[in-house]
Order: structure tokens, then C-alpha cells, then sequence
């Protein structure tokens, strides 16, 4: 018989016997709940899991921050090659969607910029970077696609004028259905790499990055220019605000103590806290 | 080899004119569906031809393909068909993508209609 719900010490046991590290797991939420698979034993794991409701979110709980991203853009425009060239440093062209795994991990310490005297004490922060299969286009938009993000990485490709084009759809979408009106964009030219076939300027993508007061790199998910500093910055505009919102005691005391770690309550899973922390 | 039962006939036949009109021209589905026919779209419902096809119409894609993979068919008490799909499509150039479909065809007026028609994507791990 299967147990009904394995515990974080169980998983570790499992992972240690199968010769697998738990730091590069990634998590596989079902519905609303998570299960965590390790790259290459999801075999196993699935014979563990196969057919079971009951399933945990990651969590040794050694992190600070669980915040989760989206990455949106037209399709082709590299979202999925941008995500995986950030967690695992790696280009493949020919990448192939695992159905399964919709979303890649990267742990990350934020060191707050110091204007509070917090250098040097970073904050842990577990990444969930979101992809898209395209199944947003047979959904209505107010699912808990964009919802449940709290930053947006919005790639567009160019050497296509299109997708350039549609960073105003996808804006006037992320207005619409993201956690508030202005929630955290950072724009990406993706493909700069290729730089024969491009029909987009610089300056054409800057003005309109600038209409929008969003930061804006020109990024190549195939060799690695800026993908790590465009998610930084990404970052640091979340934390930011999260710090604005502690100022402002929009968090309640005990989740985010001002000068360390929270040591009881994690921003977990399941997006509640999420709330505490919009505009 | 014996000829497959009516209902058998019925829902392959339907199943492939379906597809077909979907991934040529989607706009002409509207022939299969009556006032009284109900869609639930990926949660979504509409009830009636008109509604159906504003929504069907309005997916925003160009291009679509499915390919079946299994479809079984049952006759129900009242005479109609019932109809399961299972099979994969590929919108744009997007990731092929699983799904699942669920008809029930009535025969009014001496022709086939889609009553109840029911999409889900096939995806367990997505937001």
C-alpha cells in the first residue's frame, strides 16, 4: 500500500536512495498543489504518486520568499529556451515541452540594496519560474493564469515584427487579469543573438518599454546575454515592493521580521499571502 | 467482418466531419449544433448555436490541428449517441497539447445534432 501523503523526510530518503539531489528538484503542481519530482526520477517518483490526491509543496522550508513568475510573449518567442537558459544555463534548440513539468525552479539569495543597514544579510529566495504550453489561448483570461504570479518576464523576438507588436495585447492583458494594475514587467527582446535576421530597433523597443516604464534587455536565450540580468532586476522590483509593503504594514507582523529571515511563516504555496501585497 | 452498430457509424462519422470542419474552416460548425445545444468550453458554458459559435469563432488562433487518438460510442436510452474523443492538437506553433472531448448527437429532423459537446485540454500540471 501507498501512503497517503509522503513527508519532506520521506521524499529526501527517496531522492538520496535514488542518488538524486533535492536542491535541483522540480516541483509539479497538481491543480492546486504541488508534488516534487527530481529531474530524472519522475519514473520513480510516479509509481509513488501515480493516481494519488495527496501531495505537498516543496518546501524544506529553507527559503524566505516563494515568488513566482510568468513568462509571456507570443509563441516562438523563446519563453521556454529563456526560462531554461536562466535555471540551468543551458541552450537547447531543440527543445521538447515535457507535458508534465510546467515550471522550472532556481533558488537565489537577494541582498537588499542597504539603505536599512541589511547588507551582507541576504534573503533566500525560491524561484518559480512559469511557462506556458499555449493553453492560455482556450482558457478565459481571468483564470489563475496571470493571477497567481507575481512578476512577468514579457518576451517578444526580435527578428519578428508580430510579437513586437503584441507586447501591447499581452500589456493590456496583464492590466487587466494580474494581481493589480501595475504589477512588475520587465521587457525582453529575445534572439539578439541573431543579428542578421532582425527587424527590431533598439530604440523602437526602448520607447515603447519607456511608455510603459518598463525595464527593457535585449536578450538571447541561445548564448546567455542578459536572461540572468533581466530576471535580477525582476526580482529586485518584487522585492522592493515587498519592502514598500512592509513599510506600509500591508504585511502582517510575523510574516517578514525588518531585519532577518522569517523564521515562522513562509510565503507557501498557495498564494493567500499573495494578497497581503497588493496595490 | 460484421458492419459496426448505428451508434458506432453515427459517432465515428461525426467525429471526423467534426475535425475536419474545425481545423479547415470552424466558422461552418454551426451546422451541427441546434438552439438548444449546450458547450461547456474548458469550464466556460454556452447554450445555443449562436453562442457556440461566438465562442468557438473567437479562439484566438489561427491555425489548428487535432489528430484523434481514440473515440468511443455508446447508444443512450433515449435513442442518442454518446461520445468520447481522445486526442492531441497543435495550435500555431505551440507545444502539442492533449484533450479530451465528450459529444452527445441527437437525430432531429432525420439529421444529426451536436445536444452537448464538452473540451478540456488534457494537461494536469498547468496553472
Amino acid at each position: 500500500m501507498l501512503p497517503d501523503l509522503l513527508s519532506v523526510p520521506q521524499i529526501s530518503s527517496i531522492c538520496s536512495i535514488l542518488h538524486f539531489d533535492l536542491n535541483v528538484c522540480l516541483i509539479v503542481s497538481l491543480c492546486d498543489r504541488s508534488t516534487l519530482l527530481s529531474e530524472g526520477t519522475e519514473k520513480w517518483l510516479g509509481v509513488f504518486y501515480a493516481g494519488q490526491d495527496s501531495v505537498f509543496t516543496m518546501s524544506d522550508g529553507d527559503y524566505d520568499y516563494l515568488i513566482k513568475f510568468l513568462a509571456l510573449g507570443d509563441s516562438g518567442v523563446g519563453k521556454t529556451s529563456f526560462l531554461y537558459q536562466y535555471t540551468d544555463s543551458k541552450f537547447n534548440s531543440k527543445f521538447i515541452t515535457t507535458v508534465g513539468i510546467d515550471f522550472r525552479e532556481k533558488r537565489v539569495v537577494y541582498k537588499p540594496s542597504g539603505a536599512d543597514g541589511n547588507v551582507g544579510r541576504g534573503q533566500r529566495i525560491h524561484l518559480q519560474l512559469w511557462d506556458t504550453a499555449g493553453q492560455e489561448r482556450f482558457r478565459s483570461l481571468t483564470t489563475a493564469f496571470f493571477r497567481d504570479a507575481m512578476g512577468f518576464l514579457l518576451i517578444f523576438d526580435l527578428t519578428s515584427e508580430q510579437s513586437f507588436l503584441n507586447v501591447r495585447n499581452w500589456m493590456s492583458q496583464l492590466q487587466m487579469h494580474a494581481y493589480c494594475e501595475n504589477p512588475d514587467i520587465v521587457l525582453c527582446g529575445n534572439k539578439s543573438d541573431l543579428d542578421d535576421q532582425r527587424v527590431v530597433k533598439e530604440e523602437e523597443a526602448k520607447e515603447l518599454a519607456e511608455k510603459y516604464g518598463l525595464s527593457y534587455f535585449e536578450t538571447s536565450a541561445a548564448i546567455g546575454t542578459n536572461v540572468n540580468k533581466a530576471v535580477d532586476t525582476l526580482l529586485d522590483l518584487i522585492m522592493k515592493r515587498m519592502e514598500r509593503c512592509v513599510d506600509k504594514s500591508w504585511i502582517p507582523e510575523g510574516v517578514v521580521r525588518s531585519n532577518g529571515h522569517s523564521s515562522t511563516e513562509q510565503l507557501n504555496g498557495d498564494d493567500q499571502d499573495q494578497g497581503k501585497c497588493a496595490c | 467482418m460484421g458492419e459496426s452498430p448505428i451508434w458506432e457509424q453515427v459517432g465515428a462519422g461525426f467525429v471526423q466531419v467534426y475535425y475536419q470542419q474545425f481545423d479547415t474552416n470552424r466558422s461552418e460548425l454551426g451546422s451541427l449544433y441546434g438552439e438548444s445545444s449546450c458547450l461547456t468550453w474548458e469550464g466556460q458554458q454556452f447554450q445555443g448555436k449562436t453562442a457556440i459559435m461566438e465562442k468557438i469563432n473567437s479562439l484566438p488562433f489561427q491555425k489548428i490541428q487535432h489528430s484523434v487518438t481514440t473515440h468511443d460510442h455508446q447508444p443512450t436510452v433515449d435513442g442518442s449517441v454518446l461520445t468520447m474523443v481522445v486526442g492531441q492538437l497543435q495550435v500555431d506553433d505551440d507545444p502539442v497539447m492533449g484533450f479530451q472531448q465528450l459529444f452527445v448527437l441527437k437525430n432531429m429532423d432525420k439529421r444529426w445534432i451536436c445536444m452537448n459537446d464538452m473540451f478540456r485540454l488534457a494537461l494536469h500540471n498547468f496553472a
